[in-house]
């Protein structure tokens, strides 16, 4: 059977190929948070080891599958210290994809050691899905721009999608546990009481921008799978740009991250121009050089006849 | 160095789609029928249910009086059992008080040197709303209580 045109098209969405670069940056980024997460982000799951048994919940996927034991001391511990270890070779490329793996099962352990408790977290949807898909890809350099590949193109992808569910599924959380009422309710004023900033406490005063609040972020969640089908980068890497000064807001006022989401949507980014060892070298002669080009800006409009629309410099990033 | 590109071959493109279209259908499923036990696949509900406008606010916290009548607040740092945890089996907890006796044991694996607990309740502070602004009415309820037993205090 010959494959449909728009069949091969539609597959074709699925593996856009991504420089190898990208993969090592994404490596690095992963390993990093783990050891964020264990002592900053999610401190608190260490201290499961001194909490007794009666109080584990065990979740449907460790009722089901035997290979996840109420969670002990030595358990949690010994977690933690696999997960730590295996984490640094990965960061650094050194036989990346067995401590890939490595990797993967033990923090999936210790999301389950995490999440049996009685509440479970939602924001790490598409950072488990990049942790299982990192192995999957080749081992790669930073700054890679020439190699292309289908494989990672296709794992990157999967975690976008893991991400972008995470925004529009929770529109529709939002609609089943809260009603369509939900936009219009007191959650945000109720967030605010629980866990308000200093920048955030005076809205408790204005609940009709609270509200409004409530309505642009389901408009948000509900169009944010547009950046999966934005063929023009700049306007995706704009999505992209949107999504992450949105968690800047939230985390300002209510304290909430989000951190291992905003390291899995990372690989929207062209990640594959950072290299390292470049910026490290050209470090020093770094002041020179922005000097330069900002003389070269000036210059610029002289050239130009008078009269002709001078073009906004872009501003130097 | 030569540009490489990798493409992947027709059969695995199809096993990689199918990858891509169960973890869709997973996710797509637990949202609309399933509920957190089916973590990783578990709804995104964060800040998900809608609050009243005209109504109560509740905040939960834990307090615990020791063997030397000390009454303190038990936080996260003290039991390494959360807030929210506690607040997801509180039904448990309300139906049998006994329970909050291995949220005592936790708090005593965690600080051995400390004296012992004696008493555990779970106590909820309720702000008044009214069309979503803060009334300053507040109500204090003790939901649940345990005192280990041949305690005195």
């Amino acid at each position: 059977m010959t494959p449909l045109p728009l069949a091969q098209k539609s597959a074709g969405w699925f593996f856009q190929p991504v420089a190898l670069g990208r993969v090592a940056a994404m490596r690095f980024l992963a390993g990093a948070f783990i050891w964020v997460d264990w002592w900053w982000y999610m401190p608190w799951i260490v201290g499961h080891r001194h909490v007794p048994g009666e109080l584990y919940q065990p979740l449907f996927i460790a009722r089901v599958l035997p290979v996840f034991p109420t969670p002990s001391y030595w358990l949690v511990v010994g977690t933690l210290v696999v997960l730590l270890a295996a984490s640094i070779p990965m960061m650094f490329n050194k036989a990346p994809r067995l401590f890939g793996w490595i990797v993967a099962a033990a923090y999936f352990e210790w999301m389950i050691i995490a999440m049996s408790y009685g509440k479970v977290d939602h924001g790490k949807f598409g950072f488990l899905i990049l942790l299982f898909l990192l192995p999957t890809m080749p081992k790669a350099r930073w700054g890679d721009r020439r190699n292309l590949s289908e494989h990672v193109g296709w794992g990157f992808n999967l975690v976008q999608i893991g991400v972008v569910c995470t925004y529009f599924f929770a529109a529709w959380a939002k609609v089943r546990y809260g009603g369509w009422e939900w936009v219009n309710s007191a959650t945000m004023t109720w967030a605010i009481i629980r866990r308000g900033t200093e920048y955030s406490t005076w809205l408790l005063d204005y609940p009709w921008m609270l509200r409004l609040s409530q309505w642009g972020m389901v408009a948000f969640e509900l169009l944010s799978p547009v950046v999966m089908f934005v063929a023009a980068k700049r306007f995706r890497y704009g999505i992209v740009a949107f999504f992450y000064l949105f968690h800047l807001t939230v985390f300002l006022a209510v304290e909430i991250s989000f951190l291992p989401h905003m390291v899995a949507m990372a690989c929207f980014l062209p990640l594959e121009r950072i290299n390292p060892r470049e910026l490290i070298r050209n470090a020093p002669g770094l002041p020179g050089r922005i000097r330069r080009k900002l003389k070269a800006r000036k210059a610029v409009p002289a050239q130009t006849r008078s009269g002709e629309a001078v073009p906004e410099a872009e501003p130097a990033s | 160095m030569d540009t490489q590109y990798a493409t992947v071959r027709p059969l695995g493109r199809a096993v990689r789609v199918s990858i891509t279209l169960v973890v869709l259908a997973l996710v797509t499923a637990t949202t609309f029928w399933g509920g957190d036990d089916f973590f990783p696949f578990a709804p995104f509900k964060m800040y998900s249910s809608s609050m009243e406008l005209d109504g109560w606010a509740g905040s939960t916290r834990v307090e615990a009086v020791n063997a030397e009548g000390e009454r303190f607040k038990l936080t996260e740092d003290a039991t390494g059992f959360r807030r929210a945890e506690l607040e997801g089996q509180k039904s448990r907890f309300i139906e049998n008080p006994e329970l909050l006796e291995f949220v005592a044991q936790a708090y005593e694996n965690t600080n051995p040197d400390k004296p012992e607990i004696v008493t555990v309740e779970i106590i909820e502070r309720r702000y008044r709303l009214e069309d979503g602004h803060q009334t300053g009415e507040v109500t204090e309820v003790v939901e649940a209580a345990y005192t280990r037993e041949g305690a005195d205090a």
